[in-house]
């Protein structure tokens, strides 16, 4: 067996210890302020929640009814919608951003009206984009829909990309500023010294100094950084074969059996994708695994046939799982470890694509300018779960957490 | 979802299977071959020629007798062959996802025979995607299973033992074989083959390979040029060939995907075809419970597969109980005698070196081995 | 072209005709055998058009792994015509790309 000996530098200005879409995305910004950044992955570009999402772009995700807490995301989805535009031009790789519009159907009158509701609260909280449309209207756009729709809360600006593209467009636009991603690349520790400051990691027996250490591991943040507790859930998604165009090929989000969703978009490369969270509820372990049950593929794939009726004969090419990274508050954890100088975490996220470039940017900010950053980091300070150990339920699934955050 | 419980899955009915699913019936264990084609046997229907070897290898018998013989042989054995059923998947370690063109089914077997043989390289040079491009078994199963000719001038890339055999199987339709190109510089398959073609007239053009392939809408032509010790093109040997049809027969590959979903680790032995499953002398590979025969376990030939079919039948069937350790032992020999008989020579010691390397690698990862 | 008479498999056999359409063009098949037997016998192999490039592809495997052999088949795309057997009065269509969607 040949172990391969990497050749890891012994100091560098920032570890950032995960090779997702985040990770990237800060050693994107970092080496384009020539900052001196490498990347430590234990897998490959995109192994985890970044290159097993479906791509769909939700700017609002969820049915969030807090006019406050509306507010307080939409200004920060916002910029990094403006931010996303901008790296298509930037990168030098196509990740296919599709802006589509996204739809939430209600297959009933009772979900017509909750979904009426919600889009009158984001309106007023200032979503200014977000619409509801009546069934015709939504059939008229969606010719291959199932008959009979109720409804749709839209938002125009929605869409989807090509989510490996992305992480590794950003990966190799800081390759091109010198950053150094290292794959196969499992870190054994963050080491932290007496005085409370970072000192670097240890890798491979190794150790490389840095003045900043950045936690982007998302769903595994807890293995290196166990005083956060970020919760793995896991998703499951399926690949049809490649068809013609629907129209359209937008992210369709629907409610099975009350409190499920289930989200499909058409790729570019003309494959449509089904990603759900009902799954079966699992213990904390299990959450990390990757494989499919085949009871999971079953339910997915109907849900194709369930939207688009004519689409039944088509065939499923693939399926798999993927975990993301699930918090209390539905906010990921952006910022500074307390009591700990130069340890950064940035994990936690059940959307990236809303954040992934926001928090490029926030983050590389915070270490170039002292702290400073253009959006305040609050919302998402590390320091509100920091110790914090929550009782969660196990075994769970989303439905489960949700009934339990709703207790709490 | 339909389940059902077996003792043995077998899948693949080729020559492993079929010989597998023979032997464990024959101690009493229950059976069912899934395989996804229309019709069972494999490769063997379309192997017309006559094989060689011993008494035991069906010398002087042409491949689709001997598919015959086995097919009746597990019907009176009452084994359940499934056609047109596809293993999509295995799932949580020991459920099989079958679809038959309607439902899905579930097979729960206690014991797993993973015999789905090979699938052939491509070649890729300029013109490759042309309709008139194909792979020498594709042709095969054209011209000896459908009885239909792809194309009436034929160049054939490769002259291992399925590029010889099919280039005569295509002389006996009344086809052309302009000429045979092979990139090493000697002949790959045996000389018996080899010879039959050269008297008739075709001419194995060793150390040559085809530059390109050109056609508007179709195979029309065919550039080919000689190689030089690097196996590069000699610039001015250029030569174009009239042809129609292009048979690539440059090697096959196990076709693992099952093994892989079963969590069987590979070992890579390029003489054997690339990636293969890592196994023992009695077929187990490194998930226990799992077997492999045949091309799958490393490309050889129909008689190999069958001797290995037969080892991991008897392997299933000893581990689920139904024949003692000493009787297996005993019939496992024999076989293990017969394939080292033929394993040996220029054309074989090379596959018991690949096969010596994967027992080792078998030895090295898992413990407490016997 | 079929092969009428075979050194080894001796003549064909009679077997039962079915009539497919092919591109709006009648062509004689034999009951059960694949749609690509029974284009290559009429002299057809060119099955469709890649999306991207508008290349010509047919034919490559024959064993249902490449799908270089899909067409439309009775309004439905990416048939492999290779392990699908014709019946009588099917009607195959040269596949350009993905296909389209009927109204």
């Amino acid at each position: 067996m040949v172990i391969k000996i990497m050749n890891f530098p012994l100091s560098c200005e920032a570890v950032i210890i995960g090779g997702g879409m985040m990770g990237c995305s800060i050693a994107y910004r970092l080496a384009q302020a020539d900052y001196d950044v490498i990347v430590l992955e234990w897998r490959n570009i995109a192994s985890g929640a970044s290159g097993r999402n479906g791509g769909q772009v939700i700017q609002l995700d969820g049915r969030d009814k807090d006019p406050s807490s509306i507010a307080r995301r939409l200004i920060y989805t916002k910029e990094n919608t403006k931010l996303l535009d901008e790296l298509v031009e930037e990168l030098d790789y196509d990740f296919e951003l599709n802006r589509c519009g996204s739809f939430d159907i209600a297959f009933n009158e009772k979900e017509a009206e909750e979904l009426n509701e919600l889009v009158e609260i984001q309106r007023k909280a200032g979503d200014k984009e977000i619409e509801f449309l009546e069934g015709k209207e939504v059939e008229k756009m969606f010719p291959m829909l199932k008959k009979g729709i109720y409804g749709a809360r839209y938002r125009l600006t929605d869409g989807n990309l090509e989510p490996f593209k992305l992480t590794y467009g950003l990966a190799k636009a800081a390759k091109n500023h010198k950053a150094k991603i290292y794959t196969h690349s499992n870190v054994d520790k963050i080491l932290i010294g007496d005085n409370g400051e970072v000192i670097g990691v240890s890798i491979q027996g190794k150790i490389i100094k840095a003045k900043w250490v950045i936690n982007a591991t998302n769903a595994w943040a807890p293995i290196l950084t166990p005083e956060i507790d970020i919760l793995p859930l896991r998703q499951v998604a399926v690949l049809t074969e490649r068809i013609a165009p629907i129209e359209k090929p937008s992210p369709i989000e629907t409610v099975i059996e009350g409190d499920v969703i289930y989200t499909t978009t058409q790729t570019k490369s003309g494959n449509v994708i089904v990603g759900g969270l009902r799954t079966q509820a699992r213990f904390r372990n299990d959450h990390y695994k990757e494989d499919v049950s085949l009871e999971e593929i079953q339910e997915s794939t109907s849900i194709i046939s369930k939207l688009f009726p004519s689409l039944s004969h088509v065939n499923i090419i693939r399926t798999w799982a993927g975990t993301m990274g699930f918090t209390a508050d539905g906010l990921p954890c952006v910022g500074p470890i307390p009591d700990i100088k130069g340890l950064l975490i940035a994990a936690g996220f059940s959307n990236g694509m809303a954040n992934v470039a926001i928090i490029g940017k926030l983050v590389s900010e915070y270490i170039l300018h002292n702290g400073k950053t253009s959006l305040p980091l609050d919302p998402f300070d590390p320091a509100r779960f920091y110790k914090k150990k929550i009782n969660w339920p196990e075994p769970y699934n989303y439905t489960v957490l949700a009934e339990f955050l709703k207790k709490l | 979802m339909k389940e059902k419980e077996i003792d043995l899955a077998v899948v693949g009915s080729g020559p492993a299977g079929l010989s597998a699913a023979i032997e464990a019936a024959k101690y009493g264990a229950s059976v069912e071959i899934i395989d996804e084609n229309a019709l069972p046997g494999g490769q063997l229907f379309k192997q017309i020629h006559k094989f060689f070897g011993s008494k035991e290898h069906y010398a002087g018998v042409r491949g689709y007798d001997i598919g015959r013989k086995l097919l009746d042989e597990a019907e009176n054995l009452k084994v359940n062959i499934r056609l047109n059923t596809i293993a999509f998947g295995v799932f949580n370690k020991n459920k099989i996802g079958l679809f038959d063109q309607r439902s899905i089914l579930v097979s729960k077997p206690k014991k797993i025979i993973v015999a789905t043989g090979a699938s052939e390289n491509p070649l890729a040079f300029p013109g490759w995607s042309l309709p008139g491009v194909m792979g020498a078994g594709a042709v095969q199963t054209m011209i000896n299973i459908h009885r239909v000719l792809p194309g009436r001038k034929v160049l054939m890339v490769g002259a291992g033992n399925v590029g010889l055999i099919v280039s005569y199987q295509l002389l006996q339709t009344g086809a052309d074989v302009v000429a045979i190109v092979e990139a090493m510089p000697k002949i790959g398959g045996y000389f018996v083959h080899a010879a039959k073609v050269l008297r008739i007239g075709v001419p194995i053009l060793t150390s040559h390979t085809i530059i390109e392939a050109k056609g508007d809408k179709e195979v029309e032509s065919a550039t080919i040029a000689a190689l030089d010790q690097n196996l590069n093109p000699i610039k001015g040997s250029e030569k174009e060939l009239e042809v129609d049809l292009i048979c690539i027969a440059v090697g096959l590959r196990p076709e693992a995907d099952l093994c892989r979903m079963l969590n069987c680790k590979f070992t890579y032995i390029p003489f054997l075809g690339g990636h293969v499953p890592i196994h023992n002398g009695d077929m187990e590979t490194t998930t226990p419970g799992v077997y492999v025969a045949g091309d799958v376990s490393g490309i050889e030939e129909a008689s190999v597969a069958m001797e290995e079919g037969r080892i991991a039948g008897i392997s299933a069937a000893e581990s689920l109980g139904y024949i003692s350790s000493e009787e297996a032992e005993k019939e496992k020999i024999k076989c293990k005698e017969r394939l080292k008989a033929f394993r040996i020579g220029p054309f074989g010691s090379p596959r018991q070196e690949g096969k010596d390397k994967i027992f080792e690698e078998y030895k090295r990862r898992v413990k407490n081995v016997k | 072209m079929r092969i009428v008479d075979h050194p080894i498999l001796g003549k064909l056999k009679e077997r039962k005709k079915v009539f497919i359409e092919v591109d709006g063009r009648k062509i004689e098949a034999y009951e059960g055998e694949p749609i690509a037997a029974a284009l290559l016998a009429a002299g057809v192999r060119v099955f469709r058009y890649t999306s991207k490039g508008k290349e010509p592809r047919g034919l490559f495997c024959a064993i249902g792994r490449c799908t270089d052999c899909v067409m439309i088949v009775d309004g439905i795309p990416n048939v492999r015509t290779c392990v699908t057997s014709v019946r009588d009065g099917m009607k195959i269509e040269t596949q350009k790309g993905l296909g389209k969607w009927r109204k």
